[in-house]
């Protein structure tokens, strides 16, 4: 009964006074819906791999040698499959290898129509076991036996069959045609490989060469096994079988768990991320809550002051000192509960978008599983214990005699809280702004400047048998379309890396990178040449370097010095700016730029910026006139430089996302502040009017103290952000030095914001009448 | 029922002690209509809280229905004054988000009567006042006249033997003010004990008996 009073209570003060529980509920819906984002995000990220019946036993092979990188620490989920046979000869404690080799893109189909699969694996019949598999149409024991055999999962046969009826059924893979033996459940999201079709491995011939077959191993041990020990077995009792290497590769184990967030130094890891941002994110989550709690806690210190009476009344009436705590407290748990339910609904509704911000793989259903719901309940109901743990303390201390007084005002009541809390506030839009300018700033840096070439507009034409198609006529036709500014036909763009292999110098050891291009190679990347000239058709002997070439060469004069390129002596005929390779961390390799057909892989395309879409239209008409049998895929070079920088963009991105969220909630905090700063001070601003007081001194009366509590805010921001960024910064081989004006901007930009925020009230409470505001009834 | 003995109360203000009470020494008999008077600022207003035990005092003895209220803890006082004492004010001070109905019914409330005893004594007092009518309208939709009825509505309904008013007609027209007197006469010749301070000699002669302050000190009693 006293409960409902109680609550009744509550709604009706909740709908009285509209502004500042409007000002609450969006400020709190907004704080929630980026924090549930979060939170659901960071839950899903840390759910990789950890469904699976036996995670504790299963591991991936990851090798460390010389050909990927030592010198950098890049360690490789990449190696030799043939490795696989040794290891289950030589080491008991393995229960089974599972090899998996992938491809980027294969052609599948039958003979009327190819189409492009991205998920296609040949592995062992392990993988069933190993990824704990469920077919739903084959027998798991005996699908990926024989040779030939193919198994695919629900919504592939689907898409290529229309029905999941297909056992014994034929499908065309790149050369290959396999029999279909099994259909499978689709690989949850949460999985780190990601496949849609798996061929049983031993369809391949050549399985035992190195050289052709390499991919990922993952191995499952018997219970009980110290996996350390089985590194050291498998590291001295196999370094003799590696014959096709001068120096065998260090293995070493890593646990199926860590793969997805563990694994930002490990090469070929397909669909990790970097678990740091994933903390940054988590902190970033809870600056948020706080943030929006401390709104709630400033807007309910101010609503107390102004009901002191009714808060004493209470008592007088008899009131307990819980009842009179539980008031303010129900009206919290009122607002937030309002603002969850709607942040939930929000977050049904903009699900989509949602994930396509945040590259996440959230679903309706995982956002409204119980455990997700309970963790979102959890943070809601943390948010309200902060948010009215201090109001439900202020209100406790009162004596009722103090409240009925008639001579009181609060004008001497400092709000001791509230403006550290604004600070705080202030400090954290700061510091946010800050760190959206210095990773732009960055980014620029490295996807303009530093780049080498110039990324916008240019697309790949790929397909998975390109050297069967006929590109050079392609080449020509494409050319030829208004559209195109030019093209090149060539072994990989800058950022795949090209060919890239160790030289061991006795002074100075380093990677060289080799690329296989055509004479537009240059032109149509936007590259610098800094000294000699660009290729011609007939340069077959000439080979161009880059800067870094020439440093590790130590040459005086690079023109006309000669090197080995693919077999031959070729001659050094120009020198570009270097160019960022696939490796983010490091410095820049040497690089060596020749003209040959080796290797050859795709068509660049740089497009007029205009036209982009109606070209694209014609150059897919072009190809598949010119090359019907191979089906061609198109990406953009600016989207291959994202996927490189993938956790990079993704914070440049969504750092700018919160720091907007962080000034909307700080702006709904600030306007209720001087809402009811006015409120307040409403007979101090008519005495002052009418004692001679201009507009001009009346606004800044009101208006300096929001100045005062940004300085201090700045103040406190410029190390935190300074210490912050240099952090971040460390990562990269090249970056931007962190300089005052960054400061200056973020300063200037929280200071226009919150003087947009408050000046309005600040000039409206100036321009009262001030016989209005003396009137007392 | 109420016995004062050299009450002082005192605050500091540096070196210097002002005293707000001096040397108290008053005694109220149940049935009594007393009226304390006096110019601003000579305690009226401070010996209302004291005797109604929401302020302390500093020396002094106060005995209320035989209980030594100086010896009381805070939670023994408010316990005390819950049940015996109705406090009415100048402005009212009813709870804005709560009807006519829920204020009247709040005292109870806190006393844990059972809902259908709280029913019919809500009931009882509405009709009594005359204000049925009202009982669903806030207060904000109120006249001040009809507030401070629902306020004395609210102080009885606990069923005090003692009502406390500061000043309940100081808010209000002559006409309303009248109105109201004559409801605390009333009362009086019911039976309940009720002490008022107040501006006005008209307001005083209502009372059966009247103190006069000056600085703290009792300097005329009739």
């Amino acid at each position: 009964m006293k409960l409902s009073i109680t609550i009744k209570k509550a709604i009706r003060h909740l709908i009285r006074n509209k502004t500042n529980s409007l000002l609450n509920i969006i400020g709190l819906t907004v704080g929630f819906i980026c924090v549930f984002c979060i939170a659901s995000y960071v839950l899903h990220e840390y759910s990789f791999d950890q469904n699976h019946p036996d995670k504790e036993n299963t591991y991936r092979i990851i090798s460390n040698d010389v050909n990927t990188g030592t010198k950098d620490k890049m360690q490789s989920a990449m190696t030799y499959l043939p490795v696989r046979k040794f290891i289950l000869e030589e080491i008991p404690e393995v229960k089974d290898i599972v090899r998996v080799k992938a491809y980027q893109q294969i052609t599948v189909g039958n003979e009327n129509e190819l189409s492009i699969e991205k998920g296609f694996i040949w592995s062992d019949a392990g993988i069933l076991n190993i990824f704990d598999i469920q077919l739903i149409e084959g027998h798991k024991k005996t699908a990926l036996e024989a040779p030939g055999s193919v198994i695919i999962a629900k919504t592939a046969a689907k898409k290529y069959f229309g029905t999941t009826n297909i056992i014994n059924r034929t499908i065309q893979v790149d050369k290959e045609t396999l029999t279909i033996t099994g259909v499978f459940d689709d690989i949850p999201s949460n999985n780190h490989l990601q496949f849609t079709m798996v061929g049983a491995i031993q369809t391949l011939k050549n399985l035992e060469d190195p050289w052709s077959q390499q991919g990922h191993l993952y191995l499952s041990l018997s219970k009980n096994s110290d996996p350390l020990q089985v590194v050291k077995k498998i590291n001295t009792s196999i370094k003799s079988k590696i014959w096709w290497v001068s120096e065998a590769p260090v293995f070493s184990l890593q646990p199926l768990q860590d793969i997805h967030l563990y694994s930002s130094n490990i090469l070929v890891s397909p669909n990790s991320i970097d678990i740091r941002y994933l903390y940054l994110f988590a902190v970033i989550g809870l600056v948020i809550v706080l943030s929006t709690t401390f709104n709630c806690i400033s807007l309910s210190i101010a609503d107390i002051y102004n009901r002191k009476q009714n808060i004493g009344i209470s008592k007088i009436l008899g009131s307990s000192k819980l009842e009179s705590i539980i008031q303010p407290v129900t009206e919290c748990a009122i607002l937030c509960f309002i603002s969850a339910i709607s942040a939930i609904l929000f977050s049904l509704i903009l699900i989509d978008d949602i994930n396509q911000v945040m590259e996440s793989s959230l679903s309706a259903a995982f956002l409204i599983s119980t455990n997700n719901l309970l963790i979102l309940a959890g943070l809601t109901f943390i948010v309200i214990l902060i948010s009215s743990a201090y109001p439900a303390l202020l209100v406790s201390k009162f004596k009722p005699i103090s409240l009925v007084n008639k001579q009181i005002t609060p004008a001497k009541t400092k709000l001791v809280f509230r403006k550290p809390l604004m600070v705080i506030q202030n400090a954290i839009v700061i510091i946010l702004l800050m760190v959206v300018i210095v990773v732009n700033k960055q980014m620029k840096h490295l996807g303009n400047d530093r780049l080498g070439f110039n990324k916008e507009q240019v697309i790949i034409l790929k397909s998975p048998n390109f050297r069967q198609a006929n590109t050079e006529l392609t080449k020509q036709q494409i050319i030829n379309l208004k559209e195109v500014s030019s093209a090149s036909i060539s072994m990989s763009t800058p950022l795949g890396g090209g060919i890239s292999f160790f030289v061991d110098n006795i002074e100075s050891p380093y990677y060289r990178s080799d690329f296989t291009v055509d004479q537009d190679y240059i032109q149509t990347l936007g590259m610098n040449i800094i000294s000699g000239r660009d290729f011609t058709g007939t340069d077959t002997n000439s080979i161009i370097v880059n800067e870094a070439m020439v440093l590790a060469k130590n040459w005086q004069e690079p023109l006309g010095q000669k090197i080995d390129f693919f077999g031959t002596e070729r001659e050094v005929i120009g020198v570009v700016q270097n160019f960022q390779m696939s490796n983010i961390r490091s410095e820049i390799n040497p690089a060596v730029l020749g003209l040959g057909s080796q290797y050859k892989s795709n068509i660049l395309v740089r497009m007029h910026p205009l036209n982009v879409e109606s070209g694209i239209e014609k150059i897919q008409k072009i190809w598949s006139e010119i090359n019907p049998a191979q089906p061609m895929t198109y990406s953009f070079l600016d989207t291959d430089f994202e996927t490189l920088f993938k956790s990079e963009v993704k914070f440049q991105r969504l750092s700018k996302i919160f720091t907007g969220v962080a000034i909307i909630i700080t702006c709904l905090g600030l306007y209720a502040a001087i809402l009811y700063a006015v409120q307040r001070r409403v007979k101090e601003i008519g005495i002052r009017k009418v004692l001679g007081a201009s507009g001009n001194t009346i606004v800044s009366l009101l208006l300096k103290e929001y100045v005062m509590i940004l300085f201090i805010a700045f103040i406190i921001a410029i190390p935190v952000s300074w210490w912050l960024m240099s952090k971040w910064l460390e990562d990269f081989a090249y970056k931007i030095p962190i300089e005052w004006w960054m400061f200056a901007v973020a300063g200037l930009a929280a200071f226009t914001i919150i003087m947009i925020t408050t000046g309005y009230q600040a000039i409206k409470s100036a321009l009262i009448n001030p016989v209005k505001s003396l009137r007392s009834e | 029922m109420i016995q004062l003995e050299k009450i002082f109360k005192w605050v500091n203000s540096g070196a210097n002690r002002v005293f707000l009470l001096q040397d108290i020494n008053l005694e109220i008999e149940k049935g009594e209509f007393v009226s304390i008077m006096g110019p601003s600022g000579s305690g009226k207003s401070t010996l209302l809280n004291v005797i109604g035990m929401l302020d302390g005092f500093d020396e002094g003895k106060y005995t209320f229905q035989g209980e030594p209220v100086h010896q009381l803890k805070e939670k023994q006082k408010s316990a005390l004054y819950k049940k015996h004492i109705g406090f009415v004010f100048q402005a009212y001070h009813l709870i804005d988000e709560l009807t006519v109905y829920e204020n009247i019914e709040t005292p109870l409330l806190y006393q844990d009567l059972k809902s259908s005893e709280r029913k019919a004594r809500v009931a009882d007092i509405l009709d009594r006042f005359n204000i049925v009518g009202k009982k669903d309208l806030f207060p904000a939709q109120l006249s001040g006249g009809q507030q401070q009825l629902v306020g004395i509505a609210r102080a009885l309904v606990a069923q005090p033997q003692l009502i406390l008013a500061d000043e309940p007609t100081g808010n209000l027209n002559s006409k309303q003010g009248e109105e109201i007197m004559e409801l605390f006469k009333q009362l009086n010749k019911e039976g309940v004990t009720i002490i008022q301070v107040t501006h006005s000699e008209k307001n005083a002669t209502y009372g059966s008996k009247v103190i006069e302050l000056l600085d703290g000190r009792i300097v005329n009693r009739h």
